[in-house]
């Protein structure tokens, strides 16, 4: 009888025993995984949590730096058209989530309004995503665009459509001096994206955004918002590296020469840094 | 990809049409949904009901499963082309409204209405952990 009862209370040992071993073998293998989830509710806990808020044109590359940040496959970077305000969560230490509302003029209001108020209530980093003018156009071919005249080639017409979009770029900024920052620190991030296919013109490129009138508005808007009140940064990046086809699939314009990869891979490296170091100052 | 067009025009005027296959095919797996929780609920709860009759349980829901599977398969594959199909028309109106010539740049009545419902059916068939 005694003998009996040893051995039921030693085969429940055992199997608390593997039970425990089983789960310390687990947490071990998602060490990773549990730290990094800790971290999260600390610092959610202690600082709150960091939106990451992405404006910019549609076509413009919004949703593949959402996915970039995100640590998403962004597939061979084929378009997909946004229809409602996409979210991302960030991997890592940091409680942050990215935001993407879309692009196209008549959602701008129904969608950017509210994060709008978001950056005026609550931590926020602000990306701004411009691309040189160069949005995506597919799947209208060159002959559709509204700067097409008759007679024009395709890279004339991808010229002028450029020309006009860059133009369009200002807009967020405009929307930017109506807003008032929680701590009235406005934390700006300006991504010039599709570095693969304006990297052959990075000099007129960087004089542009540093220099032209994309400076002049943000020199308007720190004006509004107070000396130092306004932390901006410029940087580039391509998420992918492709040529900028219509819809019919005709070449606009190629990719640039001596652009390859791992010119991509440390633009992107440094972006996800300089993004990352923003969301933890917000 | 069924019936393609690079018109905008013609996008628009096919999108009312698009967006009801669309909600159709959704309803169409909704109740498959409903009806295949509702036996999965019903087989459990005879399970606890009656414990001796659990394995019979199981081996209704496996085969009910079985014999429910291809027409499940078929009504999702429909459901994802109706939606492929309105997401093509979709952005090709889209992009139209901000780029091209075909479309002025803002729609309204019948064809804004249109518009707002064929984004809301493609919004619904997103994942809900990407909706917001």
């Amino acid at each position: 009888m005694a003998g009996q009862k040893f051995l039921v209370r030693s085969t429940r040992l055992a199997l608390v025993f593997n039970e425990a071993i089983s789960l310390a073998a687990i947490a071990i293998q998602h060490h990773q995984a549990l730290r990094n989830q800790l971290l999260r509710m600390w610092d959610r806990l202690t600082r709150g949590h960091t939106r990451i808020v992405v404006f910019g044109g549609a076509g413009a590359g919004k949703s593949s730096f959402g996915q970039l940040l995100a640590g998403k496959s962004l597939g061979r970077g084929e378009y997909r058209e946004s229809t409602e305000i996409e979210r991302y969560d960030i991997e890592g230490s940091t409680s942050c989530t990215v935001l993407v509302p879309p692009g196209q003029k008549r959602l701008r209001e129904a969608t950017w309004s509210g994060l709008e108020g978001l950056i005026a209530s609550s931590p926020c980093v602000v990306v701004h995503v411009v691309d040189w003018g160069l949005d995506e156009v597919a799947p209208l071919t060159y002959r559709q665009l509204r700067t097409f005249a008759e007679g024009m080639d395709p890279r004339a017409a991808l010229e002028t459509f450029a020309a006009q979009q860059r133009a369009h770029e200002l807009d967020p900024l405009e929307r930017l001096a109506g807003v008032q920052p929680k701590d009235g620190t406005l934390r700006l991030v300006t991504v010039v994206s599709k570095q693969d296919l304006w990297w052959r013109w990075r000099d007129s490129v960087r004089a542009h955004y540093e220099e032209g009138a994309y400076a002049e508005r943000l020199a308007a808007l720190e004006e509004r918002l107070g000396s130092g009140k306004l932390h901006h940064t410029l940087w580039s990046a391509a998420p992918i590296i492709k040529n900028f086809r219509d819809g019919e699939g005709n070449v606009l314009l190629p990719c640039s020469e001596g652009y390859d990869e791992p010119l991509r891979r440390w633009h992107e490296q440094r972006l996800v840094e300089i993004v990352g170091e923003a969301a933890r100052n917000a | 990809m069924p019936d393609p067009t690079t018109d905008p025009t013609v996008a628009l005027a096919r999108l009312a049409p698009k967006t009801e296959a669309v909600t159709r095919s959704d309803r169409a797996l909704g109740q498959m949904h409903a009806g295949i929780a509702t036996v999965l609920l019903g087989l459990a709860l005879l399970a606890v009901a009656l414990p001796g009759v659990a394995g019979w349980a199981l081996g209704a829901a496996l085969l009910a499963g079985l014999a429910v599977a291809p027409r499940y398969r078929q009504t999702r594959a429909r459901q994802q082309e109706a939606l492929a199909a309105l997401r093509q028309d979709y952005e090709l109106v889209s992009r139209a409204l901000d780029h091209g010539t075909a479309l002025p740049s803002s729609t309204e009545g019948a064809d804004g209405a249109a518009l707002e419902l064929a984004r809301d059916a493609l919004g619904r068939s997103r994942p809900p952990e990407a909706r917001r």
